[in-house]
């Protein structure tokens, strides 16, 4: 068995690498800087705030210790011209335009000095004498200025030469003709030689050249493995890597994913197995009457409702079930948020009181947690059974004198029990998803809505582990299903 | 049915005083800063006789970090479970001393604020509250290890905290210029126990100098970059072993998604001081940050009194609440003003390459301000619980200009200025256009939005439509958040729909006007000319209020005039609060009420209704 299990395991390795690579392209295919959301300075909140060199100094910062700047993959394909690592002082809309004008230029070197030239121009810009001591300029030295610092910064996003080349002849005829343009004309001067050294006669040949580049340090590296060794961990500065359970931090809490994980994951388990318990405890007892008397009453009454359970929406059925059962209005027999009382339960609570505070808080998202299930399950159970009870080994049963409770609970059950416990693989990823809907109906302080925050708030490591983990989980319910087959029917050995 | 007892009046500068029957919306204006909502005349037998309040948030706080974070409710606890040197009153609407004895004593070059410190402030160790403290609080903010980068900007004027060689109570601020804000920064910090936090001194070897220091990462000791890793750590803002504060409330539990439970100390420096503010009372003996996210299950907590007070009402959900006769017997509530107004900025600059030349002409801006169908977005999406804002500036805030008239709907008036600007439809396809550059341009704009905001979706559609009637296409583009606030930041569009949340404090209009603003800061629209640049420096140095008044008004003027903005209107908060509680306070700042102050009704002479 542990050979059978190791061997799943080898299996496993190829799809958990391809999950984490999806999971790590996710992440940083997503919107925005990661720099942003970690300094906290998205406009989420709509505040008024500057951006002052205390914070670019800490963006810096953060660039070089997420490892920005490096390389994304261990390999990279590309041509001779491009650089093998970035200006980590580059943002990624800054970088791509970088890329692009190495392509025109075909020369990294020269790209590098182009894209000097203009930060120090932009740098001009700052330094450049308060307007207000230029005297009477006014209105088009102002709004001059305010266009050039403007046209710099979006020359540094821009990679298409010919609005490259439109801008810079737009901004040497502003500063030409403008004698106040004048202590930045040097700065001009300097980016349109350096353009124009790049460009004049371009060595375009090198776009062509193929070059395949090894970087063992890179970005996805450091995001799996950390950034110490890579086999034993020692060594690691800010990453230990997703393999020794370092998922990051969490932008909005601050705190490691996996404690944030660990504080909500209770729940969300907790109706999770107690829904598919019960969805197991009522609709396998439905679908094995149902196959027993097939085209009866009770297997089409129950096929019925099942299915009119089945196709009513969580969200809809939840709302219903609140507005009827917590309301004052109407009748309130359950609490209409959360799974305990709003003070808590008192301190000392023996299990039982525990139980008595909290079950009140549980019937109804137990209800809509379990209800879909069972149209699911026992049509399944049903299938099954069915073609069970049609084998010779029933009949032989049924011919022996055993009663129907025995041939279905005792012989036929057993080999109903495949496709069951293919359903049950499902449990495990499940809870680690939660139910976004019903946790936010209900209040329930689950994963779901753990989600459904972070997605709010752009938290993106939270994210990527929410769906790496769930990957994970989804092939170890795969493995005990895989088990558990083996441990039902004797017909599936372990050494296959 | 025994009458009222509790009439307290309440002695303020500015206030109103509303009849608990009167349910009518207050609006904002420049007369009263408050609502001080009647105590109720009976107490009915269903009403919880516990003296604890729970109150309604859809979300937790980020953390509770002493400095590293942004969201409001972050902030709104720490109104109960920490101090400040001074504060904002959101009862006066102006920042009063809170750990400051006094407003700090100014010198004649305006340059150096002289603080000292109320003697019997405490530590909940019984420790006194000192200038050390002080002086710790704002180095580690400004540190640039420090990750708190949203705050870190109001401390760019602060240059060195001196302490008294003579008064461990007494610190002086020296501030790198005169400034309007010198003294209401201080509402962003709270104070933080050095000898808590900082137990082996560590800080006291970085002199504010040093923070200045570009590279100070490198500069730095090992020691100070070791202590400053460990301060940022998420613990400091999660662990409740660890939260410490000098104010009357702590934190005994917090489940996220769940509840946030804050308790009244036992023994605080403040309870039995004579003269303290509403705002610095502790009257509950326990307040509950309760989440409920979802608006039916909001609306049922209500009905069935399980939350006390709520300022996160949907406008659907109050308005089905204010048909509920027993809601309306258990609560006061209230559509209230507030300081956050919505707007839809355009590209004053565009660079006619990758944005067309639509918004750089006047008439065209004004047009925009006529085509807008504001008051039709009022009435439909918020139900008419909403204002029109003329101007950037609140107009409860001192120097709102009431002399502009809103802007009012007139398709007429707009197609008129658009042909005057050379947008005709000469190809006879419903869309406007115009020869720039020898070119034939379309008068098709992108319409930049957060695809997350509420009710965006029928605004987006209502502009749109109306526009199309003049002959103007709006391409809608709905994004996420951040990938929004980088275009807008870097100038690449046409037109987004925005918003700010301001304050009533007194405004540095540096950062969303001033032309240096352009290139880096919020001035995304691209407004500004040599008048509005010398209002704003000057401004940011004048003081007093009433040299303020004028030149306020006359930069609103000229926004006014330039229509950078097309202001769309500011969403009434709703404001509830169960009447079991006596001392309700509304207000118009944030957060809207004063939970602390909230007294339960049970006293002698109240009688309960059988």
């Amino acid at each position: 068995m542990g050979r059978y299990i190791l061997k799943r395991i080898l299996y496993f390795i190829p799809t958990l690498v391809l999950i984490s690579l999806l999971a790590f392209i996710i992440s940083i295919q997503a919107p925005g800087d990661p720099v942003d959301r970690l300094l906290n300075t998205s406009s989420a909140t709509g505040e008024m705030l500057v951006e002052s060199e205390l914070v670019q100094q800490q963006r810096m910062q953060l660039r070089e210790r997420l490892g920005l700047h490096l390389p994304v993959f261990y390999v990279s394909f590309s041509s001779l011209s491009q650089p093998a690592t970035l200006p980590p002082a580059l943002r990624p809309d800054e970088q791509q335009a970088f890329r692009r004008i190495v392509h025109t230029m075909g020369n990294n070197a020269l790209a590098g000095d182009y894209y000097k030239s203009l930060q120090h121009l932009y740098q001009l810009h700052q330094d450049y004498p308060a307007t207000s001591e230029v005297g009477s300029s006014g209105d088009s030295l102002r709004s001059g200025l305010q266009y050039s610092a403007a046209s710099v910064k979006a020359l540094l996003q821009e990679g298409n030469a010919q609005r490259v080349q439109d801008k810079l002849q737009e901004l040497q005829n502003l500063y030409t003709y403008n004698i106040y343009f004048k202590p930045l004309q040097d700065g001009m001067e300097e980016v349109v030689q350096s353009w124009q050294k790049g460009t004049t006669n371009p060595s375009l040949w090198r776009n062509y050249i193929p070059v395949i580049r090894w970087h063992g340090d890179n970005q996805y590296h450091r995001w799996l493995l950390g950034d110490g060794n890579w086999l034993t961990g020692k060594g690691s500065t800010y990453q230990k890597g997703w393999i020794r359970g370092d998922m990051g931090t969490s932008y909005t809490t601050q705190l490691p994913v996996r404690s944030v994980i660990a504080s909500r994951i209770g729940w969300s388990l907790f109706f999770t197995f107690s829904s598919v318990l019960l969805a197991y405890l009522i609709s396998v007892p439905i679908g094995m009457k149902a196959a027993a008397a097939r085209n009866s009453f009770f297997d089409r009454s129950s096929s019925v409702l099942l299915f009119l359970l089945y196709s009513m929406p969580a969200f809809w059925v939840a709302t219903l079930l609140l507005m009827n059962f917590a309301n004052p209005d109407v009748i309130r027999l359950f609490p209409s948020s959360g799974v305990a009382p709003t003070g808590g339960i008192p301190e000392g609570s023996s299990w039982w009181e525990w139980l008595r505070i909290t079950l009140p808080y549980l019937v109804l998202p137990t209800i809509c947690y379990t209800y879909a299930q069972l149209a699911f399950l026992s049509r399944i159970t049903r299938v099954a059974a069915l073609e069970v009870l049609q084998q010779d080994y029933i009949r032989t049963a049924r011919a022996k004198g055993l009663s129907e409770g025995k041939v279905l609970y005792r012989h036929a059950f057993r080999n109903a029990l495949l496709p069951v416990i293919t359903v049950f693989a499902n449990v495990f990823p499940a809870a680690i998803g939660g139910s976004v809907i019903l946790e936010t109906i209900f209040t329930i302080p689950g994963m779901g809505r753990a989600i459904i925050e972070a997605i709010y708030q752009e938290d993106y490591p939270m994210i990527v582990s929410v769906f790496t983990l769930t990957g994970v989980l989804t092939l170890c319910g795969y493995l005990l299903a895989d088990i558990l087959y083996a441990m039902t029917d004797p017909r599936i050995s372990w050494k296959k | 049915m025994a009458m009222l007892l509790l009439l307290s009046m309440q002695a303020c500068k500015r206030g109103g005083r509303v009849s608990g029957n009167d349910n009518s919306h207050l609006r904002i204006d420049s007369t009263i800063t408050f609502l001080r909502i009647d105590d109720a005349d009976s107490i009915l037998p269903d009403w919880s006789k516990e003296n604890v309040v729970v109150n309604h948030i859809p979300g937790p706080p980020d953390n509770l970090h002493p400095t590293n974070g942004r969201l409001a409710t972050r902030s709104w606890i720490f109104m109960f479970t920490q101090k400040y040197l001074m504060r904002l009153d959101p009862m006066q609407m102006e920042v009063v001393p809170d750990l400051a004895a006094a407003p700090p004593v100014i010198s004649a070059n305006g340059l150096e604020y002289t603080y000292t410190i109320r003697k019997e402030a405490r530590w909940d160790d019984g420790s006194p509250v000192t200038a050390a403290d002080v002086a710790f609080s704002l180095k580690i903010a400004k540190c640039p290890l420090t990750n708190n980068p949203t705050t870190k900007s109001y401390l760019e004027n602060l240059i060195d905290v001196r302490l008294s060689a003579d008064n461990p109570l007494v610190c002086t601020m020296v501030m790198k210029e005169k400034y309007v804000q010198n003294i209401s920064f201080l509402s962003s910090f709270i104070i933080l126990q050095k000898a808590y936090h900082d137990p082996q001194g560590i800080m006291d070897a970085v002199a504010f100098s040093a923070l200045e220091d570009p590279d100070f990462a490198s500069h730095a000791g090992a020691d100070v970059v070791a202590y400053i890793t460990d301060f940022n750590d998420g613990k400091w803002g999660n662990d409740l072993e660890l939260l410490n504060g000098a104010g009357p409330y702590k934190v005994t539990s917090w489940e996220r998604g769940a509840s946030l439970v804050l308790e009244k100390k036992a023994a605080h420096w403040s309870y039995g001081l004579a003269g303290l503010s509403p705002q610095e009372q502790a009257l509950p003996d326990k307040i509950i940050f309760k989440e409920v996210k979802d608006d039916n299950a909001t609306i049922l907590e209500l009905k069935a009194q399980e939350i006390d007070a709520s300022v996160w009402l949907s406008t659907q959900s109050m308005q089905t609440l204010e048909q509920d006769p027993n809601f309306v017997t258990n609560y006061n509530y209230r559509y209230i003003d507030n300081f956050s107004f919505n707007y839809l900025g355009v590209n004053m600059r565009p660079d006619g390459l990758t944005h067309e030349l639509f918004f750089n002409e006047k008439q065209v801006r004004h047009a925009m301000t006529k085509l807008i169908p504001i008051e039709q977005i009022i009435r439909v999406i918020y139900n008419d619980k909403a204002d029109r804002w003329v101007s950037f500036h609140a107009p409860a805030k001192p120097g709102y200009n009431d002399s502009l008239a809103p802007y009012s709907s007139d398709l007429n008036g707009a197609i008129a200025l658009l042909e005057a600007a050379g947008w005709t439809d000469t190809d006879g396809d419903n869309i406007r256009d115009k020869v720039i550059n020898g070119r034939k341009v379309p008068f098709s704009f992108e319409l930049m939005y957060s695809s997350s905001g509420a009710f965006i979706d029928q605004m987006v559609e209502m502009i749109k439509e109306a526009c199309y009637q003049a002959g103007v296409e709006v391409r809608l583009a709905p994004m996420e958040l951040p990938v929004l606030a980088q275009k807008v930041g870097t100038h690449d569009f046409d037109a987004y729909l925005g918003a700010w949340a301001t304050n009533s404090l007194p405004d540095d209009f540096t950062q969303l006007w001033h032309t240096s603003s352009y290139a880096e800061g919020s001035n995304y629209c691209g407004f500004g000319n040599a008048v509005s640049d010398s209002l704003i420096d000057l401004l940011r140095t004048t003081i007093d209020t009433k040299e303020r008044i004028p030149m306020i008004r006359e930069l609103q003027a000229i926004v006014y005039e330039e229509a950078p903005y097309v202001m769309l209107f500011s969403a009434n908060r709703k404001n509830v609060i169960h009447k079991r509680f006596g001392n309700q306070i509304m207000t118009f700042e944030r957060p809207g009420n004063l939970l602390n102050y909230l007294l339960l009704l049970q006293g002698e002479g109240m009688q309960e209704i059988q």
